[in-house]
């Protein structure tokens, strides 16, 4: 099973219903404890109300919380009418942070907008992280 | 009452033959391990792991996984 979407511990169970008449529910569990290698603070950006015309920033640090060097290959914000991101690929040392600058521009409609900014590693089991966006446009 | 002895002999000696059979006809699920921990794990990585089921009655063992 993925452990993408956990950032603590897992636990998971699995019921097998069997014909046995002393055991017709055994349950098997699985744990995990999940760490983070690579960490973004905030994982969801919520721009709140934007006015159409105005451009709004916000800044998520992205930590390398692994023992080694840790490559972003790729840095894409979708939808890229509307968002843009800096800086482009980066490597971060262990331990070592870094700010992303996620850049909003609103366009003629107006109304609830969600998007995200990917984060491409080069870590085998970790070939993408995501940062949600959201947004509410407002006509001046 | 000679026939009635044997009659009752043969009785018992018939539910001695069935009263095993009765018992353990029947499926049994044997699990030897029914917990995983995977320990500590990356963000991202999968974790897999086979759970042995072995059927240890002697009747056909049928299981189904049920859904999340």
């Amino acid at each position: 099973m993925s452990t993408y979407s956990y950032t603590s511990n897992l636990f998971k169970e699995i019921k097998v219903e069997t014909n046995d008449p002393k055991a017709d529910l055994i349950v098997l569990t699985m744990k995990a404890g999940v760490f983070e290698t690579l960490k973004v603070s905030p994982r969801l950006v919520n721009f709140g109300t934007v006015l159409q015309g105005k451009t709004e920033t916000r800044e998520v640090t992205v930590q390398n919380v692994s023992k080694k060097p840790l490559k972003i290959t790729k840095v894409e914000a979708t939808p890229s009418e509307l968002l843009t991101v800096a800086p482009d690929p980066f490597t971060l040392k262990p331990g070592q942070s870094v700010k992303l600058g996620i850049q909003l521009t609103p366009g003629a409609s107006d109304g609830y907008i969600g998007g995200n900014v990917s984060l491409e590693t080069d870590l085998s089991y970790l070939p993408r992280k995501t940062i949600h966006v959201r947004a509410a446009i407002k006509a001046q | 009452m000679k026939n009635a002895f044997v009659s009752v002999g043969g009785l018992i000696l018939l539910l001695l033959l069935l009263c095993p059979q009765v018992s353990y006809c029947a499926p049994k699920a044997f699990i030897p391990d029914r917990a995983y921990d995977a320990g500590e794990v990356p963000q991202g990585k999968e974790i897999s792991h086979v759970f042995r089921l072995k059927n240890t009655g002697d009747e056909p063992l049928t299981f189904k996984v049920r859904p999340c």
